[in-house]
């Protein structure tokens, strides 16, 4: 092996590194000439710079593919289709808040009436044992105290 | 009309504006999305999708930044989200979609007056040893290098998509073409061989 080719051999994985960045015109003007000189005599480390050159031209064909003449159309299509479910939905969500409100309404008002009824029980009862306590009280007068103090 | 009042326009439902809107930013959504998820059907529906939320939400964009760069964002972060979504299904599905995707691109390699089908089949095969080399880098390099190669945005505008600054962003491109070149090369390997 000729001093060149072992130079040329050594160069060869720093230049396989930098083959990316050679390509990208990232690497500065003297290493972008050092790297274009070794690719010259060496064929395997040109064949890895045309491999890689042929791979990433791949994202230039991609880019420039056409975009389907009815992707406006079905966006729209997309767009009218959420936007009338959203009124749908707006719409029951609607509907629910009156049936909501009204069964609130109701539920007050059946409340209401409700307690009242129980208020006016309450105070029936109220009256009822007062009744009997009175009736307790005459009871006792049947026998006064006071003709047991005469027998004696 | 300037990409301010369009934005305006669509915030009340304008969809004039949003058509053109549509117009001017289709190509450029679509570009990223497939860079991403790397089958062109799936890619529009994304980028459909991209739209809609644009249209929908337009009255969060705030004039602080650029509306191009509100999009990008939109973009990949809606990307992202699908590749992860659809990770288990995709996996099943991706014989079917690469042949999908192989039929048309032998359709277009024809078009271009090559004919051999040794050329097409090395073609389709280094298409794929690509998409996969960019699938497999982390998310964050993933997109750095997808808006750096499809959209030729440059360090200052990845850095505002990606809320990070320039060093940061230098440095995930920088491992993303090394890690990319390392991922090519084990396949030309192969081929070398």
């Amino acid at each position: 092996m000729s001093k060149y080719q072992s130079i040329n051999k050594m160069n060869c994985n720093s230049v396989k590194q930098k083959l990316i960045f050679y390509l990208d015109g990232d690497l500065a003007v003297d290493e972008a000439n050092l790297v274009k000189c070794h690719l010259v005599n060496c064929g395997e480390c040109r064949f890895y710079y045309t491999e890689l050159k042929k791979s990433l031209s791949i994202i230039e064909t991609d880019k420039s593919k056409e975009i389907d003449g009815k992707f406006y159309s079905k966006l729209s299509k997309r767009l009218d289709d959420i936007e009338s479910t959203h009124e749908t939905t707006s719409l029951k969500y609607k509907l629910v808040q009156v049936f909501a409100y009204a069964a609130v309404v109701a539920i007050g008002i059946f409340i209401g009436l409700f307690a009242e009824n129980e208020i006016n029980n309450i105070s029936e009862n109220k009256n009822t044992e007062f009744v009997e306590q009175t009736i307790v009280w005459n009871d006792f007068n049947q026998e006064p105290i006071e003709s047991f103090l005469i027998a004696e | 009309m300037d990409d301010n009042n369009l934005i305006e326009q669509i915030k009340h439902k304008d969809r004039h504006a949003f058509q053109l809107l549509v117009e001017k930013y289709q190509q450029m959504i679509i570009n990223v999305c497939y860079g991403f998820i790397q089958n062109y059907q799936d890619a529009e529906d994304v980028a459909q999708e991209v739209f809609i939320d644009i249209y929908v939400t337009a009255y969060k964009f705030r004039a602080d930044s650029k509306l191009s760069t509100w999009i990008y964002r939109i973009a990949v972060n809606k990307s992202l989200n699908y590749i992860r979504d659809n990770k288990k299904r995709k996996s099943s599905k991706s014989i079917f979609t690469q042949s999908n995707d192989n039929k048309n691109s032998i359709i277009d390699i024809e078009d271009d007056a090559y004919n051999g089908s040794d050329y097409l089949l090395e073609n389709e095969e280094r298409k794929i040893n690509l998409h996969n080399a960019i699938s497999s880098l982390p998310e964050n390099q993933r997109t750095a290098f997808i808006l750096s190669k499809y959209e030729d945005l440059s360090y200052k505008e990845i850095s505002k998509v990606m809320s990070l600054s320039i060093s940061s962003v230098e440095s995930l491109l920088f491992r993303a073409k090394q890690n990319l070149q390392k991922k090519l090369f084990e396949c030309y390997k192969k081929l070398n061989n």
